[in-house]
């Protein structure tokens, strides 16, 4: 079994509908985004010192009416209504397209492009829109695309998707790892352990860091405390716990320890799909799931 | 190295460390949880509290003197922030609980697992998807700690607040088959199998694998051993999706095997199953399956572990 060549970033033959979306998402610019996010913070800031300007002037040249007061709070209402409405549209449109996201979906690749160039977003939703664009990337195969997105998100403050940041530091270290560049997937490990993660987030970062050992040839480190790291595989999704099974058998071949590396190949094919599905490409998340987590399906 | 990996696998498997110092709930208590706290759908009202603070605010300006009209208004306009504020809290608290749930399943901690979901249902309630999150989740550990008419009793509440096209289905009927044959109600785990398999909504492996391992443990459990070694052929290759916890497919396929007098498929299956797992994990899971102990002799066939 190969762990090396065939981790099939461009296998689409899991059903998956590859087919080209009508409206194409634009080739993915840091640059741009950068100055979206300017205008949108320019856009809601502008709000927020016309209202308090309102309300300055209106208390200074004493319009302190009832009627007047009437009329500041529905125009308040409205103007906070209007602000906020873009943001929970696209918030509302990025929660319903999650699985077809996930699957790379032309119709979730319009709605990703669309979100994106929607003006008047809080920043962070926009973010989250982006990391979305991301994930449609990833699942479509377009990894360039995806880690450019994830690399530009990474140097943003995420705000309330700052919880995705470890999701899109592994995009870029696994990818990167995949197309066997380990120096290009040195930062994004490096950060990762600069930061609390999440236990699906810490199996799936020891295992990047196993992939990382590998590709540097340093399995002494790779066979360092090798049962724990056999028990965490086990907490990953099958053919991605193979994938790691593959990487310690390699090593446990290379430091002389035939019968141990017999064993982890035996588990590694007791673990890898037998639907032809091959080892799956990089993911943004859902790589554990056990009953329970499946139930928001 | 075998000690090495034994030991971790204690570790990871503690169900053999802990002492008697813990008493699940029993199956009264599980159904009086359950029935203390169903699922709430969001209320109307609740999107209508803050609106109602905002009209509160214009009704106080609107009724103060001209003076502090512009003043007036504030508490309830800080309240109705505030309200906002609370509720949004409330459901990260709920979402943050959920994630603990799963990754103390993740981790096969079942008893802190169940300790978690039984202290936070309550909370869930207002949550829907949240509350079904955290029944499955006390089923699943219920399940991991031996209290399988306690489990049920979960799933089956599961299975009712589920719609009925939901994927998850067929992967609750097949643990329903399994639960029922533990507790020798056989016509009901054959009716579960029964919907298991008329489920098509969910094809995927995981499902198929779930369902492939409760149909073997109903031929092991049931003596019924007729078409065994062909159902074995046909389950084996299915058992990958469900990670390690395949050995317990693998470990039936082997008494299968045994059964219709295939022992070299036996042994093959059996060094299979352990090693995913210790066999003392195995057997512990499927009491079962002891008699491959002394069948199927460590070694019998490929060294399975290290």
């Amino acid at each position: 079994m190969s762990d090396r060549g065939t981790l099939g970033l461009d296998a689409r033959d899991d059903g998956r509908d590859t087919a080209a979306p009508s409206t194409t998402p634009e080739p993915f610019d840091a640059a741009t985004m950068r100055q979206r996010l300017a205008w949108d913070r320019a856009w809601r800031w502008g709000l927020l010192m016309l209202a308090l300007a309102g309300f300055v002037a209106a208390a200074v040249l004493g319009l302190g009416g009832p009627i007047a007061l009437g009329v500041a709070v529905v125009l308040l209402g409205v103007g906070w209504f209007m602000a906020i409405r873009p943001s929970a549209a696209v918030l509302m449109e990025l929660a319903t397209i999650g699985p077809d996201t996930a699957a790379g979906r032309p119709e979730a690749g319009e709605v990703l492009a669309a979100a994106v160039e929607r003006f008047g977003l809080s920043p962070w939703v926009r973010l989250l829109a982006y990391r979305g664009l991301a994930a449609w990337r990833l699942a479509r195969g377009e990894t360039g695309e995806a880690v450019a997105i994830a690399a530009a998100l990474c140097g943003q403050r995420l705000g309330p998707g700052e919880v995705h940041r470890a999701e899109l530091l592994l995009l870029i270290a696994d990818t990167e790892l995949r197309h066997g560049r380990p120096a290009a997937a040195y930062p994004a490990l490096a950060s990762l352990y600069a930061m609390p993660v999440s236990l699906p987030a810490a199996v799936r970062r020891l295992k990047a860091q196993t992939r990382y050992e590998s590709a540097i040839g340093r399995w002494d480190c790779v066979m360092y405390r090798w049962p724990q790291k056999v028990a965490m595989a086990d907490l990953l999704e099958p053919a991605t716990a193979a994938e790691m099974h593959g990487d310690l058998a390699a090593a446990a071949e290379a430091t002389g320890q035939p019968g141990l590396a017999a064993w982890l190949r035996r588990r590694q094919a007791l673990l890898t799909p037998t639907d032809g599905s091959g080892p799956p490409p990089a993911r943004m998340a859902g790589d554990l799931s056990p009953l329970s987590s499946r139930l928001d399906d | 190295m075998s000690d090495a990996w034994a030991s971790d696998q204690q570790r990871v498997y503690p169900v053999y460390a802990e002492e008697g110092r813990f008493t699940p709930p029993s199956l009264d208590a599980v159904q009086a949880l359950l029935a203390a706290y169903p699922p709430i759908p969001p209320g109307v009202w609740r999107r209508w509290v803050p609106i109602g603070l905002v009209v509160l605010a214009l009704g106080i300006g609107l009724l103060s003197p001209p003076a502090l009209a512009w003043l007036t208004p504030w508490p309830a306009l800080i309240a109705a922030f505030l309200y906002v504020r609370w509720q949004a809290g409330a459901q990260r608290q709920r979402a943050s609980s959920a994630q603990r749930l799963r990754d103390l399943l993740l981790l096969r901690r079942y008893r802190d697992a169940m300790r978690l979901a039984w202290r936070t249902l309550p909370r869930m309630t207002a949550a829907p998807t949240l509350w079904a999150q955290g029944v499955g989740a006390l089923g699943e550990a219920l399940d991991g700690v031996g209290e399988y008419p306690a489990a049920e009793a979960c799933y089956e509440a599961l299975t009712d607040v589920l719609p009925a096209d939901h994927p998850l289905r067929r992967r609750l009927a097949a643990s329903r088959a399994t639960l029922a044959l533990r507790d020798d109600r056989l016509a009901d785990a054959d009716d579960a199998l029964r919907r298991a398999r008329s489920v098509a909504t969910d094809t995927s492996p995981i499902a198929d694998a779930e369902l492939a391992v409760a149909t073997l443990y109903q031929r092991v459990h049931t003596h019924h051993v007729a078409d065994g070694g062909q159902l074995a052929d046909e389950s084996r290759p299915k058992l990958w999706a469900l990670g390690v916890a395949g050995a317990y497919g693998h470990a039936m396929a082997a008494l299968c095997y045994r059964r219709v007098g295939r022992t070299d498929d036996a042994a093959t299956a059996w060094d299979d199953a352990r090693a995913l797992l210790p066999e003392r994990v195995i057997v512990h899971r499927y009491p079962e399956l002891a008699e491959l102990l002394d069948a199927e002799p460590a070694g019998a066939g490929e060294a399975a572990t290290p």
